[in-house]
């Protein structure tokens, strides 16, 4: 089985690429893999997807499920929640996977559609992120955690985020959490890149105000 | 844009926090979404009947509407004329074509005479009293 810098990039295809992707996770060294290798995936399995082939798509979901779930769980406090909105996000994804354009990032184009659910489901329940709250993913998060201290820490900074605005919150989280650039998020949130980097930096700003105890 | 200074322990507590992922995967989840875009794509039995009914109704109305519009237009058949006039004798016949003649006849007397309608009842009473008499 060949890694991916051995497949001759023209002849990358979906199975080689997974095969390859496989290997390099599996291996007793987990080899860093490169972001672009990793967007070339993502592409060659839409590619696939459009072809009509539901394994593409099921190792796209088996690859996000994880990123997406929790990109949510920082807003909504709710795994069930969070877990909805993924698989909404992902059968989104589905359908439109024709008006996929390798032009921009998937990445990008994945976190436009996640976003926009986020927002329509604040439409539907009109009520703050904080109000729905999960006692048994609290308890799950609970477990997680080392200490009391480290629990306390983490609650605040919920609360903390929970209090920032939408466009804030989902900044910030794409660069630190989903490791999105700034490009990336400019194109997910139809902002400048300076706008982006802006509300990146007022809400760490206003989450260092917040969490100045922990200091 | 620098946000961030790695010398502050609370800077690197937020980055920590921010990039922590709390969940992990769930079993099923991805089975779940499959699912979820199995049924997107194959439309439900109910769905596919709705579909028809859809199409079923108009049409419907449509056939309902072209037999009632062909049983008031149709025209009699010529047949069925020609049976009535069959079904007349010749004696019948000719008493028509006398009266014909007659009535042909008091239409010239009424130009000719300028006899009115009240002057004809008239004349007509005096001839019978006269052939009564």
């Amino acid at each position: 089985m060949n890694t991916l810098r051995e497949i001759p990039r023209r002849s990358r295809g979906f199975s080689a690429l997974k095969d390859a992707y496989t290997l390099m996770q599996n291996s007793a060294q987990p080899t860093p893999i490169e972001p672009e290798l990793i967007e070339e995936i993502d592409s060659v399995c839409m590619r696939t997807l459009c072809k009509g082939d539901r394994s593409a798509f099921a190792n796209i979901v088996e690859r996000w499920q994880n990123r997406l779930i929790n990109f949510f769980y920082r807003t909504t406090r709710n795994r069930s929640d969070a877990e909805d909105l993924a698989q909404e996000t992902f059968v989104e994804l589905y359908r439109s996977a024709t008006h996929y354009k390798e032009r921009g990032s998937f990445k990008a184009f994945l976190f436009t559609i996640a976003r926009r659910k986020m927002i329509d489901s604040y439409r539907k329940r009109t009520r703050r992120p904080l109000d729905y709250l999960d006692p048994s993913s609290f308890t799950l998060e609970q477990a997680h955690n080392q200490s009391d201290h480290s629990s306390e820490i983490e609650e605040a900074f919920q609360i903390a985020l929970a209090r920032l605005p939408e466009k804030h919150r989902s900044a910030i989280l794409m660069r630190q959490q989903q490791e999105l650039s700034y490009g990336e998020i400019a194109d997910c949130m139809q902002a400048s890149l300076s706008t982006v980097k802006s509300w990146i930096h007022r809400a760490r700003t206003q989450l260092r105000e917040d969490l100045k105890d922990f200091h | 844009m620098k946000t961030t200074d790695p010398r502050d322990p609370l800077d690197q507590k937020i980055d920590a926090l921010l990039a922590n992922r709390p969940l992990p995967n769930s079993d099923n989840f991805t089975q779940r979404v499959l699912a979820a875009t199995q049924a997107e794509t194959t439309p439900s039995t109910t769905t596919q009947h709705k579909h028809w009914l859809r199409y079923a109704m108009p049409l419907a109305a449509a056939i309902l509407v072209a037999f009632t519009l062909t049983f008031t237009v149709v025209k009699p058949k010529p047949a069925q004329q020609f049976d009535v006039l069959s079904s007349v004798s010749v004696a019948e016949v000719q008493e028509i074509l006398l009266i014909e003649d007659g009535l042909g006849e008091l239409a010239k007397l009424e130009e000719t005479l300028g006899l009115t309608s009240d002057n004809l009842a008239l004349a007509l009473e005096s001839l019978y009293s006269d052939l009564k008499s």
